[in-house]
C-alpha cells in the first residue's frame, strides 16, 4: 500500500469503512456491525471521522475513488458479507433485475430523481415500491458506474448517451406519473 | 419588430411563410408571458411558505423542508422545460424549414424576437431557483448554540458506572468516547448527545458563515479586474480619432491608472485567499479542537490545490 492515506485508522481499513457505510445504509444498526467486524462503536465513530479527514486531506482523489469502489462491492467483504437486511422476496428479485439489467437500473434512477423533483424522498420512494434500500442501491450504482468509467476511457460515447437518453425517457414518464398524483404542474393550463 | 414583418408581407414575398412565422412569433410571445405569469404566482406563493416550513421544522436534517423545496424546483424546472420543448417543437421546426426560402431575413428576426424573449423566461427561472435555495441558508450561530447548550446540560451529570463518582465532562465530544473515572479507574463509555454529534459539520459550515466576508472580498476580484480591463479598452479605442494633444495626454495617463489599478488587484488576490482560508481554519480549530491537526493537512491540500489550478 503506497499511498500512506489508505493505511488503516485504529485497525478500520478503507474497505471496512465503506462496507459499514453500505450496510447502515441498507438499514442495519451500527452496533451489529461493529460486533460482526469485532470492533467496538467508539472505535468505528472516530475512525469514521478520521476517514472523512483522510478524504479532505487527500488532492488526488484516490481515497474517494477507492471509497465508491469499496462501497459497490461491500457484498464481497470477507466479514461483513452475511451481514443482510430483511428484504422482500419482490426486492431481492428487483435489486438482482437492477445489477444484470442496465435498461432497469436507468429506469430506477430515473424514477427516483424524478421523485425527488416532486417532493417525495426518492431513496424511500424505491424502497417502498421496489423494496430496494438505499445502500443496495449504491452500492449497484458504483458498479454501473465503473462501466460507464470503462466505456468513457475506451471512447464508446454512443453507448453511454444510449443508457443517458433511456434514463431521461423513463425519469420523464415518471414524472408524468407523479404530476398526475398531485394534480398535475402549475402551468399545465398554458397551452401554447 | 412588427413594421419589418408588415413590409415584408406588403411585397408579397412568400406571403404564406409570413403570415406562419408572424403568428408563430405572436403565439410564442404570448406563451412564455404565460408561462411568467404562472412562475411568478407560484414563485411567490411558495417561497414565503418554504421560510415559514424551514424556521418551524423541528427535525434536525430538515426533511420536509428539503422535500418541498425539492418539489417547488422541480415545479419552476418543469416551466422552463415545457418553454424549451414548445421552443424547440414550434420555433426551431419553424426556422429551419423557412430558412432556405427567400426570406433569411425575415427568418433570422423571427428567431432571434422568440430566442430573446425564451431567454428572459429563462432567466426569471434562474432568478426564482437562486431565491428558492436562499430560503435555505441556515444560521449555524444557532445551530452551535444548541451544541453548547446540550453540553452545559451534561457536563456535570455524568457519573462513574462502577464506584458512581462524578466525571466532568470538559469538552465537547462528538463522538463516542472512553472517559477514565479518577477515583476507580474504571474506563466509561461517555455517548455524546445527538447536538454534539453534529459537532464537526457545524463547526466548519460555521468557521465558513464566520469568514464569508473574506472570501467575498477575494471571489470579488475578477469582477474588478474585468471592469478595469474594460475601462482601459474603451479609453483605448477613444484614443482613435483624437486628435488634441492635452485629450490624448490624459486619456494616456487614465489608461496606465487603470492597467496599473489592474495589476494591483491580480497580485492582491492570492492574499486574499490565503487570509481567508487561514482565518476560516482558525476559526474551525477554536469550534472543534480536538481534529485541529487533521483539518491543517486539509488547509495545506486547499491552499496547494489554489496555486495549482487557480492561478
Amino acid at each position: 500500500m503506497s499511498n500512506p492515506l489508505l493505511e488503516p485508522i485504529h485497525g478500520v481499513s478503507l474497505y471496512d469503512y465503506a462496507a459499514i457505510s453500505a450496510k447502515m445504509a441498507s438499514g442495519i444498526d451500527v452496533k451489529e456491525i461493529c460486533k460482526k467486524l469485532g470492533i467496538e462503536p467508539a472505535v468505528f465513530e472516530e475512525a469514521s471521522a478520521l476517514w472523512v479527514t483522510r478524504m479532505q486531506e487527500d488532492g488526488t482523489w484516490e481515497v474517494t475513488t477507492q471509497f465508491g469502489q469499496y462501497f459497490g462491492d461491500a457484498e464481497n467483504h470477507p466479514k461483513l458479507k452475511d451481514l443482510q437486511p430483511e428484504v422482500s422476496d419482490e426486492g431481492k428479485d428487483n435489486l438482482q433485475k437492477m445489477t444484470t439489467d442496465r435498461y432497469f437500473y436507468e429506469e430506477l434512477n430515473g424514477a427516483r430523481q424524478a421523485a425527488y423533483e416532486y417532493g417525495y424522498d426518492g431513496a424511500q420512494w424505491i424502497q417502498d415500491n421496489f423494496g430496494i434500500s438505499l445502500g443496495d442501491f449504491q452500492g449497484v450504482a458504483m458498479k454501473w458506474m465503473q462501466v460507464q468509467n470503462q466505456e468513457m476511457s475506451g471512447g464508446n460515447y454512443e453507448n453511454i448517451q444510449h443508457y443517458v437518453d433511456h434514463q431521461q425517457k423513463k425519469q420523464q414518464e415518471y414524472a408524468a406519473k407523479f404530476a398526475a398524483e398531485q394534480g398535475g404542474n402549475v402551468a399545465d393550463d398554458v397551452e401554447f | 419588430m412588427p413594421g419589418f414583418f408588415e413590409k415584408t408581407a406588403k411585397d408579397g414575398q412568400n406571403s404564406e411563410a409570413i403570415k406562419e412565422i408572424q403568428e408563430t412569433r405572436d403565439r410564442f410571445i404570448v406563451f412564455i408571458g404565460k408561462l411568467e405569469d404562472k412562475l411568478k404566482e407560484f414563485g411567490e406563493a411558495s417561497i414565503p411558505e418554504l421560510q415559514s416550513l424551514l424556521d418551524t421544522d423541528t427535525d434536525e436534517f430538515k426533511r420536509s423542508y428539503h422535500r418541498m423545496r425539492a418539489a417547488v424546483l422541480g415545479q419552476i424546472e418543469s416551466i422552463r422545460k415545457k418553454a424549451v420543448d414548445v421552443k424547440e417543437e414550434k420555433i426551431d421546426t419553424l426556422w429551419y424549414s423557412y430558412n432556405d426560402q427567400k426570406i433569411p431575413k425575415m427568418c433570422y428576426q423571427f428567431r432571434d424576437e422568440c430566442y430573446e424573449r425564451h431567454h428572459q423566461l429563462d432567466a426569471l427561472c434562474s432568478a426564482y431557483r437562486e431565491r428558492v435555495e436562499d430560503t435555505g441558508v441556515e444560521d449555524f450561530e444557532v445551530k452551535y448554540q444548541r451544541i453548547l447548550d446540550e453540553h452545559d446540560a451534561i457536563k456535570g451529570k455524568f457519573r462513574c458506572t462502577q464506584c458512581g463518582s462524578p466525571i466532568t465532562i470538559d469538552r465537547i465530544y462528538f463522538t463516542t468516547t472512553y472517559i477514565t473515572c479518577v477515583a476507580c479507574q474504571t474506563r466509561n463509555t461517555f455517548e455524546p448527545g445527538s447536538q454534539a454529534r453534529l459537532l464537526e459539520h457545524v463547526a466548519r459550515s460555521l468557521a465558513e458563515q464566520r469568514t464569508k466576508q473574506l472570501l467575498k472580498e477575494h471571489d470579488a476580484i475578477p469582477e474588478k479586474v474585468h471592469d478595469l480591463y474594460l475601462q482601459a479598452h474603451r479609453l483605448e479605442l477613444s484614443l482613435i480619432h483624437e486628435k488634441d494633444k492635452g485629450v490624448l495626454a490624459q486619456k494616456r495617463k487614465q489608461i496606465d491608472e487603470r492597467r496599473s489599478q489592474k495589476e494591483v488587484l491580480e497580485k492582491k488576490r492570492p492574499d486574499l485567499y490565503y487570509t481567508y482560508l487561514r482565518a476560516m481554519f482558525d476559526e474551525w480549530n477554536s469550534l472543534n479542537p480536538a481534529l485541529a491537526e487533521e483539518h491543517e493537512k486539509f488547509y495545506t491540500r486547499l491552499l496547494t490545490d489554489y496555486k495549482q489550478y487557480k492561478l
